[in-house]
């Protein structure tokens, strides 16, 4: 006694290796689809390198017989770059920044500046000019009346 | 005794990432049950081997369709279906082929092994089978082959779950009773 399913299965097993051959295939094909991406990247790199290749033997072409002129304009160019640079404001001014002087040095600068400036302004008060005259103020009493004497 | 695999234990997220051996596993599983079902359907071998590889193949093709893992043998089922419809389309034989039958809805209370065969009766059966129309054959079919659920069946042969409940109960009716006249 089968059931339905087996009595199917088992009329239709000569069929197997059929199936076998088309499951076989198609996951090949699907193995070799996803083997064949890098060589089918490839295979497109080699559709459009001839004329890549073309363009760049035309550039090499013209290059080469222009390499002397090239040379020789790099050369100059050189130099020029060269002398441009040894008389740059740039040079200049690394050479100030190294005399530049510190900034402890520029401290001690300003305070002793303003120390001088201090003694300047402190001077007048402290010393008595000995070109004008005193005068001091006496009580009314011992002044002399002018008209007296006078007469 | 046929071994296969169970569905659960398909390697089916290996075949999303593309893994050919995972492809080979789970086609290997459904080849002959999907080639049984679509015999049965259209009775031309070489037709149904072609149908069977563009249903691989558009397997590989549209696995991302698949929503649960879990129902792959029936999704495959359902593009196989699909393989089948179009072939009748251009014979112009889908009108007769999917001719619909009145909904019965009824308690399916029969497992697919309650449906024993003596080995005498196996080729009139394989005859009252045939002679059945598609759309219960089809359906009858993927209930005994591959035990769906009925809601699979529904989907993979795109109609309402109350009609593949009413053509499994005419199938099954008939189908008993003719191994009721074969013992007696």
């Amino acid at each position: 006694m089968n059931t339905l399913r087996e009595v199917l299965l088992e009329k239709h097993q000569a069929v197997e290796p059929k199936l076998d051959a088309i499951r076989e295939h198609v996951t090949a094909g699907l193995a070799a689809g996803t083997a064949d991406a890098p060589a089918r990247a490839k295979e497109m790199e080699r559709s459009w390198q001839p004329e890549a290749s073309a363009f760049q033997v035309g550039w090499r072409r013209v290059l080469w017989s222009l390499r002397w002129h090239l040379a020789g304009l790099s050369a100059v160019w050189l130099v020029a770059l060269l002398l441009n640079l040894e008389h740059t404001p740039d040079s200049m001014q690394g050479v100030t920044r190294r005399d530049a002087p510190s900034p402890r040095q520029l401290l001690a600068a300003l305070r002793e500046n303003q120390r001088q400036l201090r003694e300047l302004i402190a001077a007048p008060a402290s010393e008595p000019d000995p070109e004008t005259p005193k005068i001091t103020p006496s009580p009314r009493s011992e002044a002399r009346p002018f008209s007296i004497a006078a007469t | 005794m046929l071994v296969v695999a169970e569905p659960e234990q398909l390697p089916v997220p290996q075949a999303r990432a593309g893994d050919p051996a995972a492809w080979d596993i789970m086609f290997r599983r459904y080849q002959l049950p999907l080639y049984v079902y679509v015999f049965e359907l259209v009775h031309d071998e070489q037709a149904s081997l072609d149908i069977v590889q563009e249903t691989f193949i558009n397997a590989t093709r549209h696995l991302g369709s698949l929503r649960e893992d879990g129902k792959f043998g029936s999704w495959l089922f359902g593009i196989a279906h699909q393989k089948c419809l179009q072939r009748w389309r251009k014979q112009g034989r889908e009108a007769a082929a999917l001719e619909e039958f009145a909904a019965a809805p009824i308690d399916l209370e029969d497992d697919p092994a309650d449906l024993l065969i003596r080995a005498e009766q196996e080729a009139a059966v394989m005859r009252l089978l045939n002679q059945l129309p598609v759309a219960q054959r089809s359906v009858l079919l993927l209930h005994f082959v591959e035990d769906f659920p009925l809601e699979d069946i529904a989907a993979v042969t795109g109609t309402a779950l109350g009609t593949v409940k009413s053509r499994l109960h005419y199938a099954k009716r008939a189908l008993k009773k003719l191994i009721e006249e074969e013992a007696s």
